[in-house]
């Protein structure tokens, strides 16, 4: 490999300038969503009303209604805190977990990182959805069984990352000079490797909490993830396929809110990116 | 080079194995029972018993297990329950269909990625730059069923340009089977209308799958590519008085290949996924839907076929890889060591 | 920008190749393209027994005896023209002059190989004859069935049985070669068997050969789509690509029946659809009146407003158009939260909490249960949902893993409700979810059809229909009229008021 320093930088975009902000100030009302839904969301997530079955859109109700009369809006606000907080759990159980085991295998080298990294590889050609229907099967259909299979999918991706990071940062000339010193290779991986790899796993984390929404929405879709009548945004998007003729908005709404909160988090994953590397 | 493909080749087959072994277990811990669905409502005990004995479903796990083995040594993947025939017969049936619509989309994508990630590396922060990154963020965050129900409703539905699903028009005459392939078996059929009427059938399908694969390689491509454009060759040649372009298009393009394709491979998993959700909201007779069909009435095979199939896909993909990256990418010429 | 302008040019390469003329504009009027809600897992008349199966049975195969579907209690004369009961023996004349689609002729043998096959195999609907002791061949034209019991229905019950060929019987039945019945069909009927493309469609022509009469302008090509997906039924449907659907979710079916270029053909409505059933041997439901305060609680007019009001509210399991239905002479169930009350504090059980099984895939039962837990909310009472394929719902309940399951069923039957209880209400009914048993009710069950006077038998039906209405087993949200939107090109439609959406292509017609 011929070893290159890079040199220029791309300088940074003006959207990122804008954006950032604004990415940033979604992600504060979701977690307001999440954390506080019964003083933002002016109606009942499940209660029933049938007397405003499948209205549209108006300020009484901004989402418009769904076919029990329910306010889509207040069904959204309440539904952030199962699918961005399982979205969350998964990303956060697969980054553990893979640091540890890139760490793990990078320090180790030889046969036993080939091994490991083998490993890996195994579930990287495993289609994700496929492995969600059999743990479906197995354990039952759920939120759990969602975080489940999604977990197991995603870990890998963390530990090639972190080994990758390992590999190279041991080689820098701090890391070698400490082990010559003799610093015992848990010291150096904790105050040499550890603090660098963090930030490259910081920037993995936010991106890829948007993608795990994705994909928990889509298994919820699928029918396995929530039951209704949890106001989880994919079932949301299942629960309205009925009515995709009648009910533009029941459509819509959710999906949108998809949209908007995996953007915000590339946004400021990359935004982390940026300030990381300049 | 041959000892390390070797070497690649004994480890996909040992993947292979392992993920049939997981799918296996994992699909059979079901509570319910296939063979009450076959049996139909209504059906007595007697019958069901029946049913479970010549299917083989009241024997003990681990024998159904050795002889699931034993059969896929032979290549005989099980059968379907709820088609009543072999799974192997029914995956000849369905793959074409899946692999058309993969090829077509991947190919659409290829192109596509390349010229996005080209231009936005031509002038990296630049505002067409910045405008493309902020398209794929975007991109990557719709969920893929909800972009297919958007085309849907926006190309079927308001526009009637483009059919809702399937593979090929309902009331036209599909041309005779010769590949599974209808764009080849259209074209071997000499008929242009059946030509189109596939291609009209491809569209939306395709395009919910290439908007989604955009995202998230086009992130990646322009990554590669700006890195490969700070590094001291380029400016060497930039030193010497080469024109931008030429330095992007002979250089620094040829360089930045491999890790663009190895982005590519990585994304085959998500591709399989989308593919499932894709097929399932186009009516796309392909195994991901017959796998899922498969999977909502306990009919297991099917759905351990379908890992089967796509992480020999997947295998097969990161074998080709490493053999075309030293022939892509002069610089990598030891792989095995 | 060369790059870019590249991809715009395949973009609209590929748009420009896929766009054009709008298939609906291209019909021709001698296919009728029909969606259907699945693909059948087999095409043999002794298994079929799901909608999309008995598209294609219902439309090869021909039965012995027709109904009058504007009023079950007239049977009409089909592939036997006449027919009588004498104590246990039931005597058919055969029509004249009918073959089988590959031209052997139709004859008391194929009847008899028919009959036996199916009582052997035992699956799919031969519970509705499950009570013919011996079938025989008296001369080619004549057969004789005799039952175990006396029975008055055996003709209405023989109006849902297909008539296969004995030849074909004898060279593909069997253990070994039951398969070829799976996919290929050979019948007497207005529709012959042309091709099965899987995961796709299934192919019929129109046999001109037919001994019954066809409308004017038939349709001489059927196609019988599988389109799994509720919306995309509808759509298709309203875009034109599609002229008939089954399965279509109601609020698009009024919808779709109120534009132009369409209509609604309404019909009489199901038996139970949905159904709530509780589950009788585990807490809380196994307490009698805490399936009162349920019974009582439940919101019923949500469940009529959730069918756009085309819906009524059953007094029992049996719907009044149902020869001898008792239920005018029943009570009304209404919702009653005082009385509600009171059922659970006489149950003793205070915040109690049970679990819903749903089938997946149809809107009305997630519903259904959505209003239970709703309701159920109101007098204190927690209810979960959860949503699983149709085989894993029905065995929560049953392995007593969930209190309580949604179902829709219709009963086949057009006169016969005793077909229906067993399967529903008596021990070991594969619907019996909840495990539901009466003494009483049994011994009735098996008595009615031995009776052979209408008004005994109406007397009989209503003394069952009230045991399982005293039990407080089943919830009957509503029952909603039978929808279905109908293109104007096409005329001829008729809804079979005992199975829910069955086409008969042998009426349609292109106007």
């Amino acid at each position: 490999m011929s070893a290159v320093l890079p040199t220029a930088r791309p300088r940074r975009s003006r959207p990122r300038g804008v954006l950032a902000p604004v990415a940033l100030l979604v992600i504060v009302i979701l977690i307001a969503f999440a954390l506080v839904p019964g003083l933002i969301a002016p109606d009942s997530p499940v209660a029933l009303n049938m007397a405003d079955r499948l209205k549209p859109p108006s300020f009484a109700h901004l989402f418009g209604t769904d076919e029990g009369g329910r306010d889509i809006f207040s069904r959204v606000v309440f539904g952030t805190r199962y699918s961005l907080g399982v979205a969350i759990a998964i990303v956060f159980a697969s980054a553990l977990f893979g640091v540890v085991y890139g760490a793990v295998s990078g320090m180790a080298r030889g046969s036993a990182d080939n091994v490991m990294m083998r490993i890996v590889d195994l579930f990287f050609g495993f289609p994700a959805l496929v492995l969600a229907l059999a743990v479906a099967a197995s354990i039952g259909r759920g939120l759990g069984s969602v975080a489940l299979s999604l977990t197991i999918i995603w870990w890998p991706g963390y530990a090639r990352l972190v080994r990758g990071e390992v590999l190279r940062l041991r080689e820098r000339p701090h890391v070698e000079a400490a082990r010559a010193l003799g610093v015992s290779n848990l010291t150096i991986l904790r105050r040499h490797i550890l603090p660098f790899v963090a930030q490259e796993v910081n920037v993995r984390v936010t991106t890829d909490i948007g993608y795990a929404l994705v994909a928990v929405t889509a298994l919820s879709f699928l029918g396995l993830g929530a039951n209704s009548p949890t106001p989880e945004w994919g079932l949301l998007i299942r629960d309205s396929r009925p009515y995709f003729g009648s009910a533009w908005w029941y459509l819509v709404f959710p999906g949108t809110m998809i949209m908007l909160t995996a953007t915000a988090f590339s946004l400021i994953g990359d935004s982390l990116a940026a300030r990381r590397g300049g | 080079m041959v000892n390390f493909l070797l070497k690649r080749f004994a480890w996909g087959i040992l993947v292979l194995l392992l993920v049939a072994v997981i799918t296996f277990f994992l699909s059979r811990v079901v509570p319910a029972d296939p063979a009450a669905f076959l049996a139909g409502q209504n059906a007595s005990e007697a019958t069901v018993q029946k049913i479970r004995a010549e299917y083989g479903l009241d024997r003990p796990l681990t024998e159904q297990f050795v002889s699931y083995m034993v059969g896929l040594s032979k290549g005989d993947l099980g059968q379907s329950i709820r088609t009543r025939r072999s799974v192997s017969t029914d995956l000849a049936q369905y793959l074409p269909a899946t692999l058309e619509l993969l090829l077509v989309s991947f190919t659409i994508y290829l192109i596509a990625s390349f010229s996005l990630a080209v231009t936005a590396a031509r002038h990296p922060g630049g505002f067409v730059d910045g405008a493309i990154r902020l398209l794929t963020m975007v991109g990557t965050g719709i969920p893929v069923f909800w972009l297919g129900m958007a085309l849907q409703f926006m190309f079927f539905y308001k526009l009637h340009w483009l059919p809702i699903g399937a593979r090929f028009p309902i009331r036209e005459t599909a041309p005779p089977v010769v590949t599974g392939f209808l764009i080849i078996d259209s074209m071997l059929a000499g008929s242009p209308s059946a030509l189109l009427g596939t291609l009209k059938h491809l569209a939306l399908p395709a395009l919910t799958i290439v908007i989604n694969l955009l995202a998230v390689g086009t992130r990646l491509s322009r990554a590669a590519l700006i890195q490969e454009q700070s590094r001291l060759y380029v400016r060497t040649a930039r030193g010497k008085g080469l024109g931008p372009r030429v330095i992007l298009y002979k250089h620094v393009l040829r360089n930045a290949l491999s890790p663009i394709l190895t982005a590519t491979t990585m994304q085959f998993g998500y591709m399989i996924s989308w593919v499932i959700l894709v097929e399932v909201i186009f009516d796309w007779p392909g195994i991901g839907l017959y796998a899922y069909q498969s999977f909502q009435v306990f009919d297991y095979s099917p759905v351990i076929a379908l890992a089967i199939v796509s992480t020999a896909g997947f295998v097969l993909i990161n074998l080709l890889m490493d053999i075309l990256y030293p022939i892509i990418d002069p610089r990598v010429q030891s792989v095995g060591s | 920008m060369k790059s870019l302008s590249g991809i715009a040019g395949t973009a609209l390469l590929l748009m420009a190749s896929a766009m054009g003329v709008n298939s609906a504009s291209a019909q021709d009027a001698t296919t009728f393209v029909y969606a259907d809600a699945g693909e059948p897992s087999t095409i043999d008349p002794a298994k079929a027994n799901v909608n999309w199966e008995f598209t294609v049975t219902r439309n090869v195969y021909d039965r012995l005896v027709d109904f009058d579907l504007d009023d079950p209690s007239r049977l009409l004369p089909a592939l036997a023209t006449e027919w009588k009961q004498d104590g246990k023996v039931w005597t058919f004349k055969l029509r004249d002059g009918v073959t089988f689609h590959d031209g052997t002729p139709f004859d008391a043998n194929d009847v008899k190989a028919t009959l036996d096959r199916l009582l052997k195999v035992g699956q799919g609907q031969s519970y509705l004859v499950d009570d013919i002791a011996s079938v025989t061949v008296v001369d080619p034209k004549t057969v004789q069935i005799e039952t175990k019991a006396p029975t008055v229905f055996l003709a209405s019950n023989l109006s849902r049985i297909e008539m296969m060929s004995d030849e074909d019987i004898a060279k593909h039945g069997g253990e070994a070669g039951e398969a070829w019945f799976s996919e290929n069909a050979n019948g007497t009927g207005p529709y012959a068997f042309v091709a099965w493309t899987r995961g796709t469609q299934i192919e019929l022509k129109r046999n001109d050969k037919w001994w019954g009469k066809f409308p004017e302008k038939p349709f001489d090509r059927v196609l019988d789509r599988f389109v799994t997906d509720g919306a995309n039924r509808a759509r298709g449907l309203e875009g034109g690509e599609f002229d008939l659907a089954n399965f279509v979710p109601l609020d698009e079916a009024l919808r779709i029946g109120s534009t132009s270029g369409f209509h609604l053909v309404e019909g009489n409505n199901l038996w139970a659809w949905p159904a709530i059933y509780l589950n009788m041997d585990i807490p809380p439901t196994n307490n009698k009146d805490f399936r009162n305060a349920l019974v009582k609680a439940f919101d019923y007019n949500a469940m009529v407003q959730s069918f756009q009001g085309k819906a009524v509210v059953g007094r029992g399991p049996i719907p009044a158009w149902f020869p001898g239905s008792p239920e005018k002479d029943q009570p009304e169930i209404k919702t009653d939260l005082e009385a509600a009350k009171a059922a659970l504090a006489a149950s003793g059980l205070s915040n109690a909490t049970m679990k819903c099984s749903v089938p997946a895939g149809f809107p009305e039962f997630r519903f259904a249960a959505t209003i239970l837990q709703a309701s159920a909310a109101q007098i204190g009472v927690t209810v979960e949902i959860e949503e699983l394929p149709f085989v894993e719902a029905i065995t929560a309940i049953k392995t007593d893993k969930s209190n309580c399951f949604v179902l829709g069923n219709a009963n086949l039957s057009p006169q016969d409700a005793t077909k229906f209880f067993s399967a529903h209400y008596l021990k070991g009914g594969f619907f019996n979810s909840g495990k539901f048993e009466d003494p009483a009710l049994q011994e009735l069950i098996a008595k009615l059809p031995s009776v052979s006077d209408p008004a005994e038998r109406a007397a009989m039906l209503k003394q069952a229909s009230d045991i399982v209405v005293d039990s407080h087993y089943i919830i009957w949200p509503a029952r909603p009229v039978t929808v279905v939107p109908e293109p104007d090109r096409i005329g001829g439609y008729r809804i079979d008021p005992a199975e829910y959406i069955n086409a008969r292509f042998w009426e349609l017609y292109s106007k």
